[in-house]
């Protein structure tokens, strides 16, 4: 099945939150009340509303089969392509595991300076002189505002701990 | 009154303090560059501002983030006046009136009267703020432990129900209180046990609330943003020539009346919980048509469509902090973060926002007519200037914040931990963006999970469960079952009416 018909079904989060309801009370089983009230509380509501609404939606589909509405022509088929938006959107995931692979080996203020270098000249093809004046200013900004003005504690890359 | 002026004294001295000023400053141009670049909102500026204000005081944190918020709903008007294109939602009835102004040359014009529209409505909504005090002071008094629970339930079920389409009312709701049950992660409360932690020490303190939140909101905003790829400045040309902006804060002053009454129902609509400008902005605007003379031109590039929608949407500020400060719910999304930032920063939201607390408040509304004021000035000197970041393209400004994300969501523990939790609550925000589920209801419903198992031990262990017996406790809890019901109760009355006709 594609991805993107699997995604738009109205079920699987309503699956994955049942899930989780089931977890909370096989979780509580034995436990304290003060401990697990709360939670039964807040699970009681969610499943009580995700039945409604699963009965809601079984409702509205059995109307449309009745009334007969479901437009069958080529035209109201979902486009099941990968579009230009789909592919950009999977090449920005895969920056992203590349910046958090870079801040796993080489710790914050290296990664980031190595990935605005990487990035600019891969994806956007900047004049060099502009690249470096960007990578400078970010490298500069995630190691004043970020680890010193705001104190922040940054975990040390793994080259780091190899080297150290 | 003797307490309230020293409240009101201490609120000047925190607002007017040095730094309190420079972060507002910094704030203001954070938010002013945010709300130009259409895609982009306030919600995603306090997202990247809020791991800032951890090292800082309460006045100083609240003026960075309000002064980014404040900032974001007064550029929001350059592009859809110049370019035709609403910043944000809280601009789309401003496009009517500004695009064909700026079209005949009257762009400065438009935007100096909305300006001077904006510095109105925002101080008549401060006064109708101070007017309704003593009412709320009155009405906290009857607010115990299990009146407060069921507002929060409340609260949920509205933003729940508003923030999906027709006919998705449930799905809000039941997103809500998903975000209540994530938030049991961690250490139980009331007894000191760790709740589904599977064992990760990480987990021991729950989710820590800033990658959560830049997880939800901003990683998609961000993919959305590259995806895209393009400038608006590619597709729409600047509109209108310089000039008109002595006659723009003419038309303000001219049409008082109207900014005053637009104003009102604006202030009305923002202490009303998940509605705010976007809805106020439209109902002032037909406000407008419907009582002005020469009503036709409004809508068709007529200064007091603009006015009108301006007033309404700036008075909406100071009232939507209401309920957020003195009941503990957040009206929106950005009163939500705005909770989080509170609890970060101390600040517990109660009925001693109105009494003991009174100078917090206060400080709260100065921060944001002060941050009004300084967007506007900044807003008339550099608008145009401003403009200018519409033509950076989105593929260039995507990494930078990506980067910054990643470093802010550090904030917490300062562990990978931290940006595991961020990717995953991304990934989860992205899937429920594409699928429809709302994201608004998870925030309000993780922001609001503790305060709420607080409430629900105390009222328990004060009055059994006949604490929902409590008249107010059952008028709340009415109310969030016929928000939930009435659109199918609706459908279910116009089923009947062709029967009756019929007969």
């Amino acid at each position: 099945m594609n991805w993107r018909i699997l995604l738009r079904s109205p079920f699987w989060l309503h699956a994955l939150i049942i899930a989780a309801c089931t977890y909370v009370v096989w979780d509580g089983t034995g436990k304290l009340f003060r401990y697990k009230m709360f939670p039964y509380v807040i699970v009681g509501i969610i499943i009580t509303f995700s039945v409604a609404e699963l009965v809601r939606h079984g409702i509205g589909r059995i109307k449309d089969r009745k009334r007969d509405t479901v437009d069958l022509s080529v035209a109201a088929l979902p486009d099941l392509s990968l579009t230009e938006y789909d592919i950009r959107s999977i090449r920005f995931i895969i920056w992203l595991i590349i910046l958090i692979a870079l801040f796993y080996i080489l710790g914050p203020t290296f990664a980031v300076a190595l990935f605005m270098a990487l990035y600019l000249s891969i994806e956007v093809r900047m004049w060099w002189v502009n690249r470096v004046l960007i990578v400078a200013a970010m490298t500069l900004m995630t190691q004043y505002l970020f680890i010193w003005a705001l104190d922040l504690t940054v975990p040390e890359g793994l080259l780091a701990r190899i080297i150290y | 009154m003797a307490h309230f002026l020293s409240e009101l004294q201490i609120a000047l001295a925190m607002s007017f303090a040095p730094m309190t000023l420079l972060y507002l400053v910094i704030g203001v141009v954070v938010g002013m560059i945010l709300g130009i670049i259409p895609g982009f909102s306030g919600v995603t500026g306090m997202v990247i501002l809020l791991p800032f204000v951890f090292n800082l005081d309460v006045a100083e944190g609240m003026a960075l983030l309000l002064g980014m918020y404040v900032a974001t709903t007064i550029t929001d008007t350059i592009p859809a006046v110049l370019l035709g294109v609403p910043g944000t939602a809280a601009s789309q009835a401003h496009v009517l009136d500004g695009y064909p102004m700026a079209k005949r040359g009257e762009a400065d014009r438009a935007l100096s009267a909305s300006y001077t529209a904006d510095v109105f409505g925002v101080v008549i909504g401060f006064f109708l703020f101070l007017a309704v005090i003593p009412v709320l002071a009155a009405m906290t008094m009857a607010f115990g432990s299990p009146e407060y629970f069921a507002m929060g339930v409340v609260g949920i079920c509205a933003v729940g129900t508003i923030s999906t389409g027709r006919g998705q009312a449930l799905k809000g709701v039941i997103i809500g209180f998903l975000g209540v049950l994530i938030a049991t992660v961690g250490m139980s409360l009331h007894t000191g046990l760790p709740r589904y932690t599977f064992g990760q020490h990480y987990l021991l303190d729950g989710f820590p609330i800033v990658p959560v939140i830049l997880g939800l909101f901003a990683l998609p905003e961000i993919i959305d943003l590259f995806a895209h790829d393009e400038t608006i400045a590619d597709k729409n040309t600047p509109q209108g020539r310089r000039g008109g902006t002595v006659a723009g804060i003419i038309d303000a002053f001219r049409s008082w009346f109207l900014v005053v009454r637009t104003s009102i129902i604006g202030g009305i609509i923002g202490f009303v919980p998940a509605v705010g400008g976007p809805v106020a902005q439209w109902i002032a605007f037909a406000h407008a048509k419907q009582t002005e003379k020469n009503a036709d031109q409004i809508g068709s590039g007529d200064v007091r469509g603009i006015i009108s929608a301006q007033a309404a949407v700036s008075s909406c500020k100071p009232a939507s902090l209401v309920p957020t400060l003195v009941f503990g719910v957040p009206g929106d999304v950005v009163m939500a973060i705005l909770m989080g930032a509170f609890l970060v920063m101390g600040i517990r939201p109660g009925p001693h926002m109105v009494g003991a607390d009174l100078n917090i408040t206060l400080m709260l509304m100065f921060i944001i007519i002060l941050g009004n004021i300084v967007a506007v000035i900044i807003s008339l000197c550099l608008g145009r200037w401003l403009l200018n970041i519409t033509k950076i393209k989105s593929s260039i400004i995507t990494p930078i914040i990506l980067c910054f994300m990643l470093m802010g969501s550090l904030v917490a523990t300062g562990g990978f931990g931290d940006i595991a939790v961020f990717v995953g609550f991304g990934i989860l925000g992205f899937i429920m963006d594409k699928t429809g589920w709302p994201r608004i209801p998870l925030v309000l419903g993780f922001v609001l999970g503790p305060i709420l198992e607080t409430y629900l031990f105390i009222s328990y262990d004060a009055y059994g469960v006949g604490f929902v017996l409590r008249p107010i406790v059952m008028i709340c809890l009415v109310i969030a079952v016929t928000m939930i019901a009435w659109p199918a109760l609706r459908s279910f009355m116009r089923r009947r009416k062709p029967l009756g006709a019929k007969i």
